[in-house]
This record gives structure tokens, sequence and C-alpha cells, in this order.
């Protein structure tokens, strides 16, 4: 149940960063390449070299489509990851709880 | 003032501390909110170019259909439930192809008389004229679509006889189900009205509504027996 | 009392990938996304016609991929539920399910990014792009099912994931009509780092399906097992 939740709010939120993007990226079409590099702040410290390489020597709005790109990616997988962890730990500790509960003889492994 | 104040916010947060444990209805709206704009993005499909009066005007009649529908299938198997009459029924000789083909006969009928009352106003309000034989592939059309809709409909409806909140699910389960239905219905419906709509991109339509009937309807036997097996 | 009763030795008890080999697996695949992150941004280079938004190709069409892997694990799930009506069958079908959210969810979010470059809007009603979308909120109308509708909600969630497989063909069918546009094929034209790199990347996301389905899956298993004792804990009197 709470996976069905998790992963639309992270879809949502990931919709929400790229429709603000777009709505900076728009005005930046038309305006100065300079305008639109102050677009690049919520870069992670680990893409930022990538990104101020390539930036000169393609259009400006590519590396921060890319880094959202490849942090959504990274990001959903993770929190996927640490979701189930976090779901197993509850789980598996419940079913302990249950099992003391209900005596050692109701446990057939 | 200031007590009616506090006692109303007291309410309000109590709907909160439940809608934060459960999620059920902000979720459910919201999935329902993108559905709704994901059906009126394709009746009245702006992203093909510019949207003609005839494309409105099909969009118009889908989109009454569809949501017309819902209404008869939320109260298709009410009466069922309420003596729990569906129990009898299954428990009858009856094959139960028989049951739920009864059921999807009974609303394409309620759905004929929905179209027999909206089709006519459509063309009241928007001023539309048909030659005869364009009626009659209208008439085909809407044929189709209905029982495409009335199908999956029905077996959802039925699936989610005893299942809790059911009114949210159904709408939420058949919007996305139906969406070629409405897409083929739109498109067709402006090709009809259009006076130089392409004939072949008709029939390609039509075709498509076609299959979708066989093919659900294939689907749904099946399931619907699964379904009341217990 | 209720241990009286012949326990069925369910496949719950019995550990599911676990241990040094999942390990080994979820370290792998983690190093892989590394390298494979690296290969993207430096052994690759950076294409002509679309430039450095390109770049986005070599996660976005392993994670349709996967999507679709996990579509298929759904499908197969589904039906076999459907048939057989035992929880290993649900469970399969709803880890599928799940799996292929997730990796449609990537999809859906990496897709309208690189069309923000290629096409110059995010969402342009492509064929792939539509469809997914459509699919995907099926799927989560499959989960949404699962938590709201109760006691049924199995047989209903594997019913509605049938539909939504054979429908998101029909929704293909008509886009692509509807539109009359496709988007190049783009994996037999690839230069040979880029070749290496998206394969790598297929491979390194094919792994990771693997590993999440596992996991997926033992996270079913417990709740199954939780399930079970619940029962037997109400049977028995012991509950509060």
């Amino acid at each position: 149940m709470k996976t069905s939740l998790a992963i639309p709010t992270l879809f949502a939120l990931a919709l929400a960063v790229a429709s603000a993007e777009n709505a900076r990226a728009q005005p930046a079409d038309t305006s100065t390449p300079a305008a639109a590099a102050t677009t690049k702040k919520p870069i992670p410290p680990g893409f930022e070299p990538i990104a101020g390489k390539e930036a000169q020597a393609e259009s400006v709005s590519a590396p921060l489509l890319v880094v959202l790109a490849y942090g959504a990616f990274f990001l959903l997988t993770f929190g996927y990851v640490v979701h189930l962890a976090r779901r197993q730990k509850a789980l598996s500790d419940e079913v302990a709880a249950l099992r003391q509960k209900l005596g050692k003889g109701g446990s057939g492994a | 003032m200031n007590v009616v104040l506090r006692q109303a916010l007291i309410i309000c947060a109590k709907d909160l501390r439940m809608e934060l444990r459960s999620r059920e209805v902000v979720l459910a709206m919201a999935y329902f909110g993108i559905l709704v704009v994901l059906i009126f993005s394709f009746a009245f499909p702006v992203f093909s170019g510019a949207v003609s009066r005839e494309q409105v005007v099909a969009g118009i009649l889908w989109i009454s259909i569809t949501f017309a529908g819902t209404l008869g299938l939320q109260r298709a198997f009410e009466r069922e439930r309420e003596g729990d009459c569906i129990r009898a029924l299954l428990l009858s000789p009856v094959p139960r192809p028989s049951i739920f083909l009864g059921k999807v006969f009974g609303m394409l009928l309620f759905m004929g008389v929905l179209e027999a009352v909206v089709l006519p106003a459509i063309f009241l309000f928007f001023n539309v004229s048909l030659p005869l034989d364009g009626f009659l592939v209208l008439a085909l059309t809407i044929a189709l679509g209905t029982v495409g809709y009335a199908v999956v409909g029905t077996l959802f409806a039925a699936s989610l006889l005893r299942a809790r909140s059911k009114d949210i699910l159904l709408t939420i389960m058949l919007f996305p189900i139906i969406l070629p239905v409405l897409m083929a219905g739109v498109k067709a419906t402006s090709l009809i009205l259009l006076p130089d709509g392409s004939q072949a991109e008709l029939w390609v339509w039509v075709k498509v509504l076609a299959t979708f009937d066989i093919i659900f309807t294939i689907v749904s036997l099946w399931i619907f027996e699964i379904l009341v097996l217990d | 009392m209720s241990q009286a009763s012949p326990q069925v030795r369910s496949d719950e008890e019995r550990p599911l990938g676990s241990g040094p080999v999942l390990s080994t697996f979820a370290v792998l695949v983690g190093l892989m996304f590394v390298a494979a992150a690296y290969m993207v941004f430096f052994h690759a280079p950076t294409e002509k016609v679309m430039g450095f938004v390109q770049k986005i190709f070599y996660f976005h069409v392993p994670s349709a991929w996967n999507m679709f892997l996990g579509v298929g694990v759904a499908a197969v799930g589904s039906v076999m539920y459907l048939v057989k009506r035992t929880d290993k069958w649900d469970r399969i079908g709803d880890a599928g399910v799940e799996l292929a959210v997730l990796f449609g969810a990537m999809v859906l979010i990496s897709g309208p990014l690189w069309g923000r470059k290629a096409w110059g809007a995010f969402w342009v009603w492509d064929v792939r792009l539509t469809s997914s979308l459509v699919l995907v909120l099926t799927l989560v109308a499959c989960k949404m099912v699962r938590g709201y509708a109760g006691a049924e909600a199995k047989k209903i969630a594997a019913g509605l994931a049938v539909f939504a497989v054979i429908n998101s063909a029909f929704v293909y069918y008509s886009v692509d009509i509807w539109r009359g546009t496709h988007p190049p094929k783009l994996v037999a034209t690839l230069a040979p780092a880029m070749k290496q790199t998206f394969w790598f990347s297929t491979l390194t996301f094919l792994i990771a399906f693997f590993v999440l389905l596992t996991l997926r899956l033992r996270t079913g298993r417990l709740q199954s097992a939780l399930d079970r004792l619940h029962l037997r804990l109400t049977e028995s009197g012991l509950d509060d």
C-alpha cells in the first residue's frame, strides 16, 4: 500500500521540478544564454564539472535536463530500495513479535 | 463566532489526520484529475493542430457518453447487492456468460436511451445536419463504442460488487481502459461530421472500435467467470 | 491448540535470495550503475544532431525495456493468479506491477526532459510516451485497487492488470495512427563507443531489475507470512 503512495509522490515531485524548469526555460529560449545559465543552481556537486565543461560547447539547458533525468533515475532506484528495506524491516519485526506471542511450538521453521 | 471557528478547525484537523493515515481521498482525487486531463486531451486534440468545430462537437458527444455512463454502471449492480440478489442469480442454473451478457444488454439499453437524448441535443445546440448515410455510420460508431464501454464497465462494476470505495474505484479503473474507445469514437465522429473527412481513415477507426469490442468481450467473459467463482 | 493442525509448509518460510548471492548482485549492480554513468558522460561521444541531451538515451531506453519486463511479469503473474488462485502468483503479479510503475516513472520523467530539447516541448503526444503514460496510469490504478478495495482486491487487481496490458497495445496503435509520426529507431545506428555504453547500461538495468524483483518478492513473502500469523493468532484466540 505504501508503495502505491511513494512512487506517485516521487513522480509528482519530479514532474513539479520539471515543470518549474519549463517555466524558467521558456523565457530563457528567447533571452540571452547567460540568463539561462543561472538555472544550473540545483545541480548536485558530483555532476558539476561535466555540466560546466559541456555547457560551453552545447546549448545551455541541455546539461540541466540530463542531470535532472539522471537524478530521477538514481533517486527513484535509491528511493525504492530504501522503501523496500524499511518495509522488510518493519514486516520482519512484526513477524518476530507475533511468533513470540504464538509461542515457539507454533513456528514451523 | 470564536467557538464556531475553533470547533470547525478541530473537525478539519480530524479530517486531515484521517486522510494522512489512509491518503485515500487526496490520491484518488489527484489521480482522477490526471485522468480527466488525459480524456479531454483526446476529446479535444489541440495537439494535432487547430481543433475544428466538428471535432469539438465529437468531443462533447463522447465526453457526455463517458461520464453519464458511469452513473449507470455505478447503479448497475447496486440492486443486486441490496437484496443479495447476485447470490441467487449465481446459484440459479443459468450459464455464467448469460448473467454477464444479460447485465451488458441491460447496460446497452440504458446507454441507448442516454444517447437517444444526448445526440439530438448536440445536433440541436450545435446546428449539425447529417445526410442519412452519414447518420447511419455515426449510429454504427456510437453503437460499437457503447458496446466496448458497456462490456468493460459492466465487468468492472461486477468485480467491485463487494469491494470498498467502489464508486471511486470504478472510474479510476474504467477511464484509462476505455481511452482507446474515446479516441476512436471522437476521431471517427469528427470524420463523419466533417464535410471532407477521409472515408478510409474513418473505417480504420471503426475497425479499431470493433477489434476493441471483440477482444475485450472475450477477456471480460473469461474474467467474469473467474471473478464470480466464489 | 493451533499447533496440532497440520501446518501447511509455505514457501514464505524459505528465505528468498537472501545472504551472499543477493548481496553480491546488489553491490555489483550498484558499481555497474556508477560505471554506466561514467561511460555515459566520458566514454560515449556527444551526439552530433541532438547534442548533450542525447545522453539521456542511455538510461531512458533500458528503463523502458525494464518497464516492459515488469509488465511481462505482471501479466504472467496476474493471469496465473486468476487461473490458479495461489498467493504466490499474486505476489509475482503485484511485484511486476510495482516494478513496471517504477521504471515507467523513470521513462515518463526522462522522456519529457529529453523531449524538451529534442522537440522543444516536454510533451508532444508522442506515441510511445503517451501509451507509456496510459499504461503506468492503469498500473497505478491496480495499486490503488489493492489499497482500497478490501477483501477481494487481489482478484480485481489481477483482472485489471490483464486489461491494462491488452489496453496498452490499443493505446499504442491508436496514438500511432492518430499522430502518424514515428521517432527514429536509434539503436542500430550508434557509433561503437555509444553502442558499448548503451548495452552496458542495458545490462546494468537488467540485473537491477532482477535484484529489485527479488527484493520485492521477499517483501511480498514477508507480508504473506505476517497475514498468516495474524490469521493463526485470531484462530487460536490469542488475539487480544
